[in-house]
């Protein structure tokens, strides 16, 4: 592995609302490597955004509490940097795209001008040089009449055009770094493949790393070298995109990939993980999984370890690792 | 553009007429008989007759109706039973003065509402917030009586530092009408004595009016930007990089003021209201104390006449609010 742009150890974080405090993420690992593209996986809930937004420190600070771990971000530990400094670091070494392509852009300022004010903050380009700028942003982006646009509203836009747009300014300053949390979800499946490809060029063009989002394993076994599969909080299991999707270890990542539909077997009543979610303001002990799982055992009871069944893929079940246990 | 400025005065004129309908029948049915009202104590049958002959005060009210409306499309309000000058004479007197003072009261409001309502969002939660939100909660729940009585308790009776009646000193030259501010016209004249002094005269009359129009908009403003900030885009802003200034303008207030100004706009009309009571407080002679005089004796042309230029006021206000969305607004611009 390459030289690490994000490296995640242990992170634990809560929210505190209403006096009540409720566990998100408990010891979350999570690497990147320079020009890597990664997954994220889990259901609604499970604490992928929270981990995406926690890298550029913009979770809402009067309730979120650290407890545990590090963020590393190429040399800066996140965590005990300054607003100001973490600041620097937002859409200059990390871009952002978010899941809402219709409600993601200022309605109130063209599409130029909202461009124009993120290329100026980062660059020490002339008004002129930035306004080139913009339009080579958006048609890096595949926006092929840029005179046109730059002059428009978001309202005026497509979904799949305004989330090129919000690309195109997650881009503009050459991160090393794109977090894409859930880019295509909102859009047709037509568009979604199109953003994908668009994401997967830019990034390797650029030589950027790039964090996908996404509860769709498909867009990630299309897309990524690497998953990180996260359940209520906790990462379950991770490894190259090949051996987690074709040869799950962890309960929850094979009930996933049962429950997705097979064009090719339609007669197949699709899986559902039985069971609940379980209740975050009382983590329970032990596995996080092991309420809805199918293997449970004694041991269970208590917190597995991610470990390594071999150099590229690691998981966190008791299953997997104690003797006599096994798949 | 065009098209809503064409359709607002065609409902201009619907409202006019509405407006012109409802206060005649008002003034009309109510009890109390403007003739005796001025012929003053004990007039005999004769004086009163002759002045219900002088103004058609006999005649079914239908006619009487005509009668008004037909004047009021030629410009004519009508005369004033108290004073026998023209209403429209007397209206174009007392309005600037009255203006003057919504005019400033409603700037005071403005210039400190909106930046109090943005600092009190951005900083939610904060003692900073609280004491904002406390100063606006007085606003809208001293009555403007009691806080203008205070006023001139603690900045003329104890400090001095402001006069508590009039527009001028008495002993300063009245300056010759232009726009009827007083302000402007001492400046028109070259006056500076006078100028200053008028804005003395403004502080407390103004300061007064406008403190229930800024509660008004820090509450309005607070929660139009709270909600801006919480807004997807506000995020990929700060994703973005933006610098906080940036992002609290031109993504939060920008967006935050086309929901406010519509509602800020709607609420000039209660200062039209307020002035009333203001004026009779700081003794300024505006609308409100001429309508106020006026009700009290039962001078229904002057009644009538104030009415439909209120009525006029709200319809272009609303009118100028209309426009100023427009142009903020890019999806209406469209």
């Amino acid at each position: 592995m390459s030289s690490l742009i994000v490296d995640i150890q242990d992170l634990s974080l809560s929210f505190q609302t209403d006096g009540s405090e409720v566990s998100i993420l408990k010891n979350v690992k999570l690497q990147i490597a320079t020009g890597e593209i990664v997954g994220l996986v889990g259901e609604s809930g499970s604490g992928k955004s929270v981990t995406a937004l926690a890298i550029s420190k913009l979770l809402p600070e009067e309730i979120t509490r650290f407890t545990g771990g590090s963020i590393n971000f190429d040399g800066t530990d996140i965590l005990k940097s300054d607003e100001a400094s973490v600041a620097e670091l937002r859409g200059k070494r990390i871009g952002f795209v978010f899941q809402e392509p219709m409600t993601a852009l200022n309605p109130t300022m063209t599409i130029g001008n909202q461009l124009f004010h993120v290329i100026r903050r980062h660059s020490t380009l002339s008004k002129d040089e930035a306004r080139a700028r913009v339009r080579k942003s958006l048609e890096e982006v595949l926006i092929f009449k840029p005179e046109i646009v730059e002059n428009q509203y978001p309202f005026q836009l497509s979904g799949g055009m305004r989330q090129r747009v919000v690309i195109a300014m997650a881009m503009s300053a050459n991160p090393a770094l794109l977090i894409a949390d859930e880019p295509t979800t909102a859009l047709d499946v037509t568009v979604q493949a199109e953003i994908l490809s668009l994401i997967e060029r830019l990034a390797k063009d650029h030589g950027t790393a790039v964090l996908l989002i996404s509860h769709d394993l498909g867009v990630i076994a299309k897309t990524c070298s690497r998953v990180t599969v996260l359940y209520a909080g906790e990462v379950v299991e991770s490894g190259n995109v090949a051996d987690v999707l074709k040869n799950p270890r962890h309960p929850y990542t094979q009930a996933l990939i049962r429950s997705l539909p097979d064009i090719a077997a339609r007669d197949r009543s699709l899986e559902t993980i039985t069971g609940e979610f379980p209740d975050l303001r009382n983590r329970p002990d032990g596995c996080i999984y092991a309420p809805r799982c199918p293997k449970k055992f004694e041991k269970c009871s208590q917190s597995p370890l991610l470990l390594g069944i071999n150099q590229l893929h690691a998981v966190a079940c008791w299953a997997e690792h104690s003797v006599g246990g096994g798949a | 553009m065009l098209r809503l400025v064409r359709q607002r005065l065609a409902m201009l004129v619907l409202v006019l007429f509405g407006v012109s309908f409802i206060t005649f029948l008002m003034s009309h049915v109510l009890p109390g008989d403007p003739a005796a009202a001025l012929a003053g104590p004990h007039p005999s049958k004769e004086v009163l007759q002759a002045i219900r002959d002088q103004f058609g005060l006999d005649k079914p009210l239908p006619v009487q109706y005509l009668n008004y409306l037909n004047d009021l499309i030629h410009g004519n309000l009508g005369t004033s039973i108290r004073s026998q000058e023209p209403v429209l004479t007397e209206l174009m007197r007392y309005f600037p003065t009255t203006l003057e003072l919504i005019t400033f009261a409603f700037i005071f409001a403005i210039l400190l509402g909106i930046p109090l309502g943005v600092i009190s969002a951005v900083k939610k939660n904060s003692f900073t917030d609280y004491v904002v939100r406390l100063f606006a909660v007085g606003g809208v729940s001293i009555p403007l009586f009691w806080g203008g009585l205070v006023m001139i308790l603690v900045f003329y009776a104890k400090l001095g530092w402001f006069p508590a009646s009039g527009r001028l000193d008495i002993e300063l030259t009245t300056p010759e009408t232009v726009t009827g501010f007083y302000t402007v016209d001492t400046l028109i004249s070259g006056d500076t004595e006078a100028f200053f002094n008028s804005v003395k005269h403004l502080v407390m009359p103004a300061v007064a009016l406008g403190y229930v129009q800024l509660a008004f908009i820090v509450r309005q403003v607070r929660s139009s930007m709270l909600d801006a900030l919480s807004q997807d885009y506000y995020l990929t802003g700060r994703a973005n990089g933006l610098s906080k200034r940036f992002l609290i303008i031109r993504y939060g207030l920008r967006n935050a003021l086309i929901p406010s100004i519509t509602i800020i706009g709607l609420s000039f009309g209660s200062l039209l209201g307020g002035a009333v009571v203001t004026e009779t407080i700081f003794d300024w002679p505006g609308m409100g104390k001429y309508v106020t005089e006026s009700i009290l004796g039962r001078d229904f042309p002057a009644i009538m006449g104030f009415t439909v230029i209120i009525a006029l006021a709200y319809v272009i206000i609303n009118l100028l609010v209309d426009l100023l969305v427009y142009s903020l607004d890019p999806q209406t611009r469209k």
